[in-house]
C-alpha cells in the first residue's frame, strides 16, 4: 500500500520528462521547414530568431508573417499506435529596420502559438511510454526576440532571448465534514530567459556562413502543497472520532521541457539568383539535461504521520541522455522566375541521433534515430497592384519524420511495460504568407 | 483498522487533487489599476481623446492610424504603498515592477489603402512573472482589487481603421489565459492505479473597440478639439480542475474552481482640445465600470465524496457573494510645452482622477479592504528633434510619471454574525497611500524606402 500511495503522487501529480521546444522539433518558418531547416546560412524572414538571428539583416526594414501547420503523430508502441494529439498552431512573426551608415539594422520576434492553448501538459503514469520528441513538449508557446546588425556589408552579428517558464506554488487547504473547505492558494508563472546569438559572413558572393549559439533552457516546477483535514467522525451524533486532524505536507520538484545548448554551423552555397543549397550541423549537449525525473518530500503531521508513515521516494534513474547532432541540408530552385513573379521549389533533409540510451529500468522515456524529409513550394509577386508596392510571398511546406524502428529490452522482468519495440512517423504540413512594407 | 483504510485513501487523493492546483484569484489589471505608459499616468489616465504618443494603443486604439510616421517605446514602472490598517490583522501588498512596451505601426500601403490602416501592440511585463496569483483565505484581510494586479502579463495588439481624416476606429484583444484540466484516476480492488492527468493553459481575449473623432477637420471651427470613446470588455482568469475517481466502485468527485485578475466592463468617454501653437493639451474623460459582476475572489471546492456505510460527507466551500457595485471614473490631464527651441523641448503634464470604492461595507466574514482615491499625477517630458545630424521623424521623448494615490480612510464595522475569531472583528479600517513611477523612451521614426 505504501508503494501504491508513493506511486499515486507520483503518477498522478508529476509530469514525466519531456524535452525541447516546438521550434526544436519541427523548425520555424515556412520557407525554412521546407528546407530542411538547414536554414542557418540563409535567412531573410523572422524565423531566423530561431535558426541564426544575424541573418535577420537579410530582411526587408518591415515584415509581417504569419503561418500556421498541423502535425499529425503516428509513434506505434509495439505496434500500437500512442495517443498523442496532434500538434497545431500558429507563428506570427515581425521584422523592423533601419539602415545607419549603410549598415541595416533589424529587430525581430517569432512568436508560436499553439491552438487554443498557451501551454499543455498530459501527464501519464511514470512509468508510461513517453515518446520524448512529441509528448506535451510542442503544446507550448514560444518567443523568440532578437536585434541584428551588419558590422560590415558582409559580416552581421546578432543576439536574442527565448522565453519560456518556470512553475512554482501550491495550496495550503482543509477539508472536513461539519465545515466548508477552504484554503490559500499560491502560484506563479515566472518568466524564464535564455540566449541565443549568431553570426553570419558572405566571403564570397555565392557562398554564406552562419554560426549559431543557443543556450539551453528548463522549465522548472515546484509545487509546495500542504492538505489538512479536520476530525473524521463516524457518526456526528456521538461524536467519536475515528481520525483526528492532520496535515500532510508535500514538496515537489521537477524539470520540464529541456532544451539542450545547442552550437550551429551553417553554409550555403548560392551558384545563382534561382538557386540554393545549404547544410547545417548542430551540437546537441543533452548531457546537461537536470533529471527531469520528478523528486518528492512527503512530510506527515498528526493522524497522518499514523496512517501513512513516510517512505523514501520512489527512485526513478536519470534517463542518461547523452550529447548529440544533427545534420540538415535543404535546397531552393527558382523553377520559374518572370518580371514580377516567382515560382520557388524547395527540398530538405535532416537527420537527427537519439541522444536517449536504452532504457531498461524502470524508466520508459522512448525516442529514437530520426530521418526528416521536407519540401514545399513558394510564390512571390513583386507587387499586389498599387496598394502593396512590395513583394509577397505565399509558401506551403510537407515535413515528414521517420523514427527508425528500435527494441529496447528491460533488465527487470517485472518491469510494468517490458521489452518494447518503438518506431513511428508523423506528418507536417503547414502553410504561410510574407508581406513586406 | 478497517475503518482506516479508506479514509487512508480519502486522503491520498486529496492530496493528488490538491498537488495539481495552480492558479487562482481576484483583481483588476494593471492597466486599470495604474495605466499604462508615462504620459498617459501623467495626464491622470485623460487619454481616450488624443492621438501623441504609442500609448494610443491602450487608451484608445481608434487612433494610431491618425499617426504620420510608427512610434515605438519601451518603459519601466514601479509601485508601492503605504497602506495601512489599525483594527484587525494587517494586510500586506506586493510592490509591482516591470516593462512596458508599445508601438503604433501605420502600413505603408498605396491606392485606396494609403494611411488607412495601422498595427499596433502594448504589452506590461511584470519582473520574472508570466502569472503569479495569491490566494488567501476569504476572511483574511487583503486588498481584493489590488492583490494581483501588477502581477499578471499584459498583452494587447490593436488594428485601427480611418475612415475619414475626422473619423477612425479600431480595435484590439486583450490576450489572458485560463486554465483548465482533468485528473482521471481509478484504484482497482487489488491497489492497482491507473492515472491520466491533463493541465492546459487556454487563451482568451476580451476586446476593446474605440472611436476617435477630430471635428476639426471637417469645421475649421472645432481645430484642436478631439473626441474619444472606448469599450472594453470585462475579463478574468478563470481555473477549473475537475478530479474523477474510482476508489473501485465508489466515485470521487472534487473540482476546484477560480475567478482571478477581474477587470470590470469599462465604458468610456474623452474629450480633448489643444492648441498647437501654445503648446497646450487638455483633456476630460469619465469612465463607468461595470463593477457588480465581480465574482466570489475565493477558491472554490466542489467535493462529492460519500464513504460507502458511514455517514461522512466533505463539505464544499462556502460561496460568498461580494455584492460589488458599479462605479463612475472622472478624469483630468493637462500637458503645457514649457521650454521649446529648434532641435529640444521640455513638456509638462498633471493629471487627476477620482475613483470610488466598488467594494460594499465588510460586515460580514470577508475583509475587502478597499476604499475611494483621490489620484494625482505628474510627468515631465524631454525631447530631442535630431541627435547630431541625424533627424527623427517626430522628437525622441524620454518621459517620467510620478502617480499617488490617496486613499480615504474607512472603517468597517462586523455585525453580530460574524465570529469573534474573524481577522477583522469587531472592525478594521483601510487607507494610506499607493505610490507609482516610471520612465519610458519613446521615438518615432521614417520606415526604409530599401
Amino acid at each position: 500500500m505504501r508503494l501504491t500511495i508513493i506511486i499515486i503522487i507520483f503518477a498522478i501529480f508529476l509530469p514525466a520528462a519531456v524535452y525541447a521546444t516546438p521550434y526544436d522539433t519541427f523548425g520555424a518558418g515556412t520557407r525554412a521547414v521546407a528546407m530542411g531547416n538547414a536554414y542557418g546560412a540563409v535567412g531573410g524572414d523572422s524565423s531566423a530568431c530561431f535558426h541564426n538571428i544575424a541573418t535577420l539583416t537579410l530582411a526587408g526594414p518591415f515584415q509581417l508573417e504569419m503561418d500556421y501547420h498541423r502535425a499529425d503523430v503516428d509513434i506505434r508502441f509495439n505496434d500500437r499506435r500512442t495517443d498523442i494529439d496532434p500538434d497545431k498552431g500558429y507563428r506570427i512573426g515581425l521584422v523592423l529596420g533601419k539602415t545607419f551608415f549603410n549598415r541595416r539594422f533589424r529587430a525581430g520576434v517569432s512568436m508560436y502559438i499553439p491552438d487554443q492553448h498557451f501551454m499543455r501538459f498530459v501527464l501519464p503514469p511514470r512509468t508510461a511510454p513517453l515518446v520524448m520528441r512529441y509528448n506535451n513538449i510542442n503544446h507550448m508557446m514560444v518567443s523568440i526576440a532578437g536585434l541584428a546588425g551588419q558590422v560590415f556589408p558582409w559580416w552581421s552579428l546578432g543576439v536574442g532571448v527565448t522565453t519560456t517558464s518556470d512553475h512554482l506554488g501550491g495550496v495550503d487547504f482543509v477539508i472536513g465534514e461539519d465545515r466548508p473547505a477552504e484554503g490559500d492558494l499560491k502560484s506563479r508563472l515566472g518568466s524564464e530567459m535564455s540566449i541565443l546569438a549568431g553570426t553570419y559572413f558572405e566571403p564570397l558572393k555565392w557562398l554564406s556562413i552562419g554560426g549559431t549559439f543557443r543556450d539551453e533552457h528548463q522549465q522548472k516546477m515546484h509545487l509546495p502543497n500542504k492538505i489538512g483535514m479536520y476530525d473524521l467522525k463516524v457518526f456526528a451524533e456521538n461524536g467519536l472520532i475515528i481520525f483526528h486532524d492532520g496535515r500532510l505536507v508535500l514538496d515537489v520538484y521537477s524539470y520540464t521541457h529541456f532544451s539542450p545548448r545547442q552550437y550551429q554551423g551553417s553554409l550555403a552555397i548560392k551558384p545563382n539568383d534561382r538557386l540554393i543549397f545549404s547544410a547545417d550541423y548542430t551540437y546537441y549537449e543533452f548531457s546537461a539535461m537536470k533529471n527531469s525525473m520528478a523528486y518528492s518530500v512527503a512530510i506527515m503531521e498528526g493522524d497522518f504521520g499514523e496512517v501513512f508513515p513516510c517512505v523514501p521516494p520512489l527512485d526513478v534513474p536519470d534517463p542518461g541522455l547523452e550529447d548529440s547532432w544533427g545534420i540538415a541540408f535543404g535546397t531552393e530552385w527558382g523553377a520559374f522566375v518572370r518580371d514580377g513573379f516567382r515560382l520557388d521549389l524547395r527540398g530538405g533533409y535532416n537527420y537527427k541521433p537519439t541522444p536517449l540510451p536504452d532504457q531498461t529500468d524502470v524508466s520508459n522515456v522512448v525516442d529514437s534515430d530520426l530521418h526528416i524529409v521536407s519540401g514545399g513550394a513558394g510564390v512571390t509577386v513583386k507587387a499586389l497592384s498599387d496598394f502593396l508596392r512590395k513583394p509577397f510571398s505565399i509558401d506551403t511546406f510537407f515535413q515528414y519524420h521517420y523514427l527508425e524502428p528500435r527494441m529496447v529490452h528491460k533488465s527487470d522482468p517485472t518491469s510494468d511495460v517490458g521489452d518494447y519495440e518503438v518506431t513511428g512517423s508523423v506528418l507536417n504540413i503547414g502553410a504561410g504568407m510574407t508581406v513586406r512594407f | 483498522m478497517k475503518l482506516l483504510r479508506l479514509p487512508k485513501r480519502t486522503a491520498c487523493f486529496i492530496v493528488v487533487m490538491a498537488i495539481m492546483l495552480a492558479p487562482g484569484i481576484a483583481s483588476a489589471d494593471v492597466l486599470y489599476s495604474y495605466g499604462f505608459n508615462a504620459r498617459g499616468i501623467a495626464m491622470g489616465g485623460a487619454a481616450a481623446a488624443q492621438v501623441k504618443d504609442f500609448g494610443v494603443a491602450y487608451y484608445n486604439p481608434a487612433g494610431g492610424v491618425l499617426f504620420e510616421f510608427p512610434t515605438a517605446g519601451v518603459g519601466y514602472m514601479k509601485t508601492g504603498n503605504w497602506l495601512e490598517t489599525h483594527h484587525g490583522e494587517p494586510a500586506a501588498l506586493d510592490s509591482t515592477e516591470g516593462m512596458l512596451f508599445g508601438t503604433i505601426l501605420p502600413l505603408p500601403l498605396g491606392s485606396w489603402l494609403e494611411r488607412r490602416l495601422a498595427v499596433g501592440f502594448a504589452t506590461f511585463m511584470p519582473n520574472n512573472i508570466f502569472v503569479a496569483l495569491d490566494v488567501p483565505y476569504g476572511s483574511v484581510p487583503q486588498y481584493a482589487l489590488w492583490r494581483n494586479s501588477g502581477r499578471q502579463m499584459t498583452i494587447l495588439p490593436t488594428l485601427s481603421i480611418r475612415l475619414h481624416d475626422a473619423v477612425a476606429i479600431g480595435g484590439g484583444a486583450q490576450l489572458f489565459s485560463n486554465t483548465n484540466g482533468e485528473i482521471n484516476a481509478v484504484i482497482g480492488a487489488n491497489d492497482d492505479v491507473q492515472t491520466l492527468t491533463g493541465q492546459e493553459v487556454t487563451t482568451s481575449f476580451a476586446p476593446t473597440y474605440g472611436l476617435m473623432l477630430r471635428p476639426g477637420k471637417i469645421w475649421e471651427s472645432l481645430t484642436g478639439w478631439s473626441f474619444g470613446f472606448v469599450f472594453r470588455e470585462e475579463f478574468w482568469m478563470h481555473y477549473r480542475i475537475p478530479i474523477n475517481t474510482f476508489l473501485g466502485s465508489t466515485p470521487l468527485t472534487m473540482i476546484f474552481d477560480a475567478t482571478s485578475i477581474y477587470t470590470p466592463r469599462q465604458w468610456t468617454a474623452g474629450v480633448s482640445y489643444e492648441n498647437e501653437a501654445a503648446g497646450f493639451l487638455a483633456e476630460l474623460d469619465a469612465s463607468y465600470n461595470e463593477w457588480r459582476k465581480f465574482p466570489d475572489p475565493n477558491l472554490y471546492v466542489d467535493v462529492e465524496f460519500t464513504v460507502p456505510l458511514l455517514d461522512i460527507v466533505f463539505q464544499d466551500s462556502e460561496e460568498i457573494d461580494p455584492e460589488f457595485h458599479d462605479t463612475m471614473t472622472f478624469r483630468a490631464g493637462v500637458e503645457k510645452r514649457v521650454y521649446d527651441t529648434d532641435t529640444t523641448g521640455l513638456v509638462a503634464q498633471l493629471g487627476y482622477y477620482y475613483d470610488p470604492s466598488p467594494v460594499p461595507p465588510q460586515t460580514g466574514s470577508t475583509n475587502y479592504l478597499d476604499t475611494d482615491r483621490h489620484v494625482g499625477s505628474t510627468g515631465l517630458g524631454f525631447q530631442w528633434d535630431r541627435i547630431g545630424s541625424y533627424r527623427f521623424a517626430g522628437p525622441l521623448t524620454i518621459q517620467g510619471f510620478y502617480q499617488l494615490h490617496y486613499c480615504v480612510p474607512r472603517m468597517f464595522y462586523k455585525n453580530e454574525s460574524v465570529s469573534a475569531d474573524n481577522p477583522g472583528y469587531p472592525k478594521i479600517d483601510v487607507g494610506g497611500w499607493i505610490w507609482a513611477a516610471g520612465i519610458n523612451v519613446s521615438v518615432f521614426f521614417e520606415y526604409d524606402a530599401e
